[in-house]
């Protein structure tokens, strides 16, 4: 089970941990919009450092931030490999069978790797250190706009406040069923993938069961507290942008610059300066 | 032979910050033919205890035995100590997933590879020993059962495998106390029937007052004492240090005893009723 919970909040006293979710959010896309626009090894080094920085002010292990990536490192060697054999442009460096590995292809494949893991990372970071209440009432926040073509914002954040709410109930849930049938004989870890399949029949069943007799609970529970989702519903934690956040968002904007003025100003002339036998 | 439980730590997240010691250094052994009682407030790591027993969480430090069966060996029987050990849950009927009830009880035999024609028989022993009307329920769906009946359905599933301890844990949790009683007499017929040690987790001092000779407290997984009833539901002091109840008849005796009404030590209401009548017939004279 312990797969399941990669990327989870983990608890720390640290700068990103206290930074507005709104923030966080906000920041995670434009770190995202970043990665595409990267296109030399001097802007991954650079993004590379920002993340780098940014973990060791999370206080977040970094064992804790690779199990993450450790869980997507097939998907980032297979992206490597197939790149590395598909692409034929450029010159050739190394030939097998009908296979042509070129320079162009090595860059890419390289390339494409570092984009995939620094994706992958960087928003692994935003759910390490934000709270799941946290990161809703963020994108709660960040979807208030909506609300003037009638989009039901809170319902939707509500919604899923409530599955993210529930996750480590359904985990626990999950567990103790799975005990209950291994009590019982029931191996889960035995035979192909279809055997293996067949075996979760006897935990689904009664999740799914018990998943709607708690939904059940859950909606007469809100019902008999008189719970509608009015637009006058006062919060009991606000959010509030202070200067930490401001500084963010400006270390931010110079980093994104940064990255922009490498792809269309330098055009990769620091890599020409640097690695010049590329 | 007896459950042999030696010095057992159990830590859960390990080396995360939701790092918690479960259990700590606990020795006790339990004998066969023991009624043996589990209690404790809750999370001082009874469950976790009763999980040991049959290697849904596998020993990391200490040792447990199991009719010879060591636990922390890397190639342990699991099919073999499950079905020695059974281990009903709390909340069983949350377990029921097949088509039929037959169907139902009968999963754990196919898992432990019982022959098809055996089945049929023991799942039809395992039913009507757990006090349901086979034939009347054995094509139904177990989520069209009562309450009471899909408890006893979920029961039957760990009593066909025959196993020679029987683990509950709060057996009797959600029940009314009709229900109650109902259940409390089931364990005492499955002793007698087939499995000769049972052990019970539970948060009603009634129950284990009533049912165990023997008794483990558990205190933030430390074991705070392991003795007979009698030994230990007396003590209120103690008992309400580690956040647990005496036995009503305790308690009962214990605001008699404040207005100077000294009785013989009863632990269950018929021992109360009879100490107490003993005491009204002394004082008449």
């Amino acid at each position: 089970m312990n797969g399941i919970s990669f990327g989870q909040y983990y608890p720390a006293d640290s700068p990103i941990h206290h930074l507005d979710a709104r923030i966080k959010i906000i920041l995670s896309v434009v770190f995202i919009a970043a990665v595409f626009f990267v296109k030399s090894y001097f802007g991954y080094l650079v993004t590379l450092l920002f993340l780098a920085s940014v973990i060791g002010m999370s206080r977040v292990p970094l064992s804790v931030v690779f199990k993450t990536v450790k869980a997507v490192l097939f998907l980032i060697i297979f992206t490597f490999v197939l790149n590395l054999f598909l692409i034929d442009e450029g010159r050739i460096l190394w030939s097998l069978w009908i296979f042509d590995i070129t320079d162009q292809a090595v860059h890419y494949a390289i390339m494409m790797a570092l984009r995939l893991f620094l994706l992958i990372t960087g928003t692994t970071l935003l759910t390490l250190t934000t709270t799941p209440m946290d990161l809703t009432d963020g994108i709660e926040s960040l979807m208030s706009p909506l609300k003037i073509i009638k989009f039901p914002v809170h319902d939707v954040a509500l919604i899923m406040s409530i599955a993210l709410r529930f996750i480590p109930t359904l985990i626990e849930e999950t567990n103790k069923i799975m005990n209950a049938q291994k009590a019982r004989g029931a191996s889960f870890d035995h035979g192909g993938l279809f055997k293996r399949a067949k075996a979760l029949l006897p935990v689904l069943i009664p999740l799914f069961v018990s998943s709607i007799r708690r939904a059940d609970e859950l909606a007469l529970a809100m019902d008999a507290r008189c719970y509608n989702a009015s637009p006058n519903r006062t919060r009991r934690k606000v959010l509030k942008i202070g200067g930490r956040d401001i500084a963010a968002l400006f270390i931010a904007a110079a980093y994104f610059t940064l990255i922009l003025l490498d792809r269309y100003f330098f055009l990769s002339a620091v890599d020409r300066l640097f690695f010049g036998l590329f | 032979m007896p459950i042999v439980i030696e010095n057992l730590s159990y830590t859960y997240m390990k080396k995360t910050p939701y790092e918690k010691k479960a259990l700590d250094g606990v020795t006790f052994t339990i004998e066969d033919g023991d009624t043996f009682g589990i209690i404790g407030a809750t999370g001082s790591g009874k469950s976790t205890l009763i999980q040991h027993l049959n290697a849904l969480i596998r020993v990391t430090e200490g040792k447990i035995v199991v009719n010879g069966m060591n636990l922390s060996e890397k190639k342990l029987d699991l099919k073999r100590l499950r079905s020695t050990v059974g281990m009903v849950f709390q909340y069983p009927e949350y377990q029921l997933f097949e088509e039929t009830v037959e169907k139902d009880i009968a999963f754990g035999l196919k898992n432990i590879g019982v022959a098809e024609a055996e089945i049929a028989d023991r799942v039809r022993e395992a039913a009507e020993l757990c006090g349901l009307d086979f034939e009347e329920v054995k094509s139904r769906s177990p989520f069209e059962l009562s309450g009471g009946q899909m408890r006893r359905a979920a029961i039957a599933g760990v009593i066909a495998m025959r196993p020679e301890i029987l683990v509950f844990d709060e057996p009797t949790a959600g029940l009314d106390p009709r229900g109650r009683a109902e259940l409390l007499s089931l364990i005492r017929k499955l002793k007698d029937s087939c499995s000769k040690t049972i052990i019970m987790v539970s948060h009603n001092m009634d129950e284990i007052a009533a049912m165990c000779n023997r008794v483990a407290v558990l205190d933030e997984g430390r074991l705070a004492a392991c003795d007979a009833p009698r030994k230990l539901f007396f003590d209120e002091t103690m008992l309400s240090s580690l956040g647990l109840d005496v036995p009503t008849a305790v308690k009962l005796a214990n605001l008699l005893k404040k207005r100077g009404v000294e009785l013989r030590p009863a632990m269950t209401p018929p021992a109360f009723a009879e100490a107490f009548w003993e005491y009204y017939i002394e004082a008449r004279r």
